[in-house]
C-alpha cells in the first residue's frame, strides 16, 4: 500500500492530474479521502471535471481483440499433459465444436429422411415448376 | 477484499495446474489475460498483428516458466511486464509505428457520418497516444487503458509510485496540449 497523505488542494491536483477523474483508477489508499475533499472542494471538482474531459476523448481510443487464432496458437503450444489431450483440443478449438455437432446432427437427420421417405421422381412439369416458378406456363 | 499476498498465492497455484499440465488452468490463464496482453500491445503498437505476437510469445515464455515458477509476483505483472518489454524491443527496431491502421468493424446502427466522426476522433487519439513519449505512453496504457491501479502499475514498469505519478501527469499533460491543439472543431476545447 502507497503511504497515506493528507488529502489538500496540492494533493487532490497531484493525484486528478495524473489518474483523471475515475475514482477505480485512484490509487486505493487515499480514493475515499479523496472523494470527500472534492465533494467539499469547488476547485478540486473543477480539476476533477477538467480530468473527466480528458478521459472521455482517451476513451475514445481504438481497440484491438484478439483473434480467435492466436488463442488456439497460445493455447496448442501449452504444456498440456497427453491425457489430458481431449480437455486440451476443447480448450483450443473449443468454438469449433458446436458447429461440427450440428453438422454431424443435420446429415443424421439427413440420411435417416432420405431412408423412410420413398424416392421421388418428378414428372417433368414438377420440374419445371420447381426451377421456374409458379406461372412459368403462363408465357407458353 | 483479498491481500496481494493472497493472489500471489492464487497465481502460484495457478501456474502450479499449468505446470502440471492441466488443461482447463491453461485455458483459464488465456481467457482472463490474453485480451488484456493483447491491448495493451495494441497500445502500445498501434498494430494489431504485432500486438497478437507479443501476446503469444509472452504466454510461450509463461509456459516455459511455469515449472520454475516462484510465487514473487502476480502473473499478470509478470506477462504485462514481458510484453511491455517485448514492445519496447520492437520500438525500438523500428522507430515509425504506424498507428491505428487496423480496421474498425462499424456498429450497423451507425450511419456512415457517425462512423467516419468516431474513426476520425479514435484516430487522433490513438496518434496522440502514440507520439508520447515511450514511458508516458506505458504508464498511461497500463493506469487508464489497463486499469491497472497504481501499484500494479508501478510494479511492471519496475519504478516507484512517486514516478509512476511523475509520468502519468505529464503524459495526460502532454496529451491535453495535442489533443486540444487539433481537435478544436471535433471535440470541443480540452479545458
Amino acid at each position: 500500500m502507497t503511504e497515506r497523505r493528507t488529502m489538500d488542494i496540492a494533493r487532490a491536483h497531484q493525484l486528478l492530474d495524473a489518474y483523471g477523474a475515475d475514482p477505480a483508477c485512484w490509487p486505493a489508499a487515499e480514493r475515499i479521502a479523496l472523494s470527500e475533499f472534492i465533494a467539499e472542494s469547488p476547485e478540486a471538482a473543477r480539476v476533477r471535471a477538467r480530468a473527466a474531459t480528458l478521459d472521455h476523448v482517451l476513451n475514445q481510443a481504438g481497440t484491438y481483440a484478439p483473434s480467435d487464432r492466436v488463442r488456439a496458437q497460445i493455447l496448442a503450444a501449452a504444456p498440456i499433459r497427453s491425457d489430458d489431450w481431449l480437455d486440451g483440443m476443447r480448450a483450443a478449438f473449443g468454438s469449433l465444436w458446436r458447429p461440427a455437432a450440428v453438422l454431424a446432427f443435420s446429415l443424421v437427420v439427413g440420411i435417416g429422411l432420405g431412408i423412410m421417405n420413398p424416392v421421388f421422381e418428378p414428372e417433368d412439369e414438377e420440374i419445371a415448376l420447381l426451377v421456374l416458378g409458379p406461372g412459368w406456363d403462363e408465357t407458353q | 477484499m483479498p491481500s496481494p499476498t493472497s493472489d500471489v498465492q492464487a497465481d502460484a497455484a495457478i501456474i502450479r495446474r499449468v505446470a502440471e499440465g492441466d488443461a482447463r488452468a491453461c485455458r483459464q490463464l488465456v481467457d482472463e489475460l490474453l485480451p488484456a496482453i493483447v491491448g495493451f500491445s495494441y497500445r502500445m503498437l498501434g498494430d494489431g498483428g504485432a500486438a497478437e505476437d507479443v501476446a503469444q510469445e509472452a504466454f510461450l515464455r509463461l509456459w516455459c516458466q511455469a515449472p520454475k515458477w516462484r510465487a514473487a509476483a502476480r502473473v499478470t505483472t509478470w506477462l504485462y511486464r514481458v510484453a511491455h518489454n517485448l514492445c519496447i524491443d520492437r520500438i525500438r527496431a523500428r522507430r515509425d509505428v504506424p498507428v491505428a491502421d487496423v480496421p474498425e468493424v462499424a456498429d450497423p446502427a451507425d450511419g456512415p457520418l457517425i462512423h467516419r466522426h468516431r474513426r476520425e476522433v479514435s484516430e487522433l487519439v490513438d496518434a496522440a497516444i502514440a507520439g508520447l513519449p515511450e514511458r508516458q505512453r506505458v504508464a498511461i496504457t497500463l493506469v487508464h487503458y489497463q486499469e491497472l491501479g497504481n501499484l500494479g502499475a508501478a510494479a511492471v514498469m519496475e519504478i516507484s509510485v512517486e514516478a509512476l505519478e511523475s509520468l502519468l501527469a505529464r503524459g495526460r499533460r502532454a496529451l491535453r496540449n495535442t489533443l486540444s491543439k487539433q481537435r478544436r472543431d471535433l471535440l470541443g476545447d480540452l479545458k
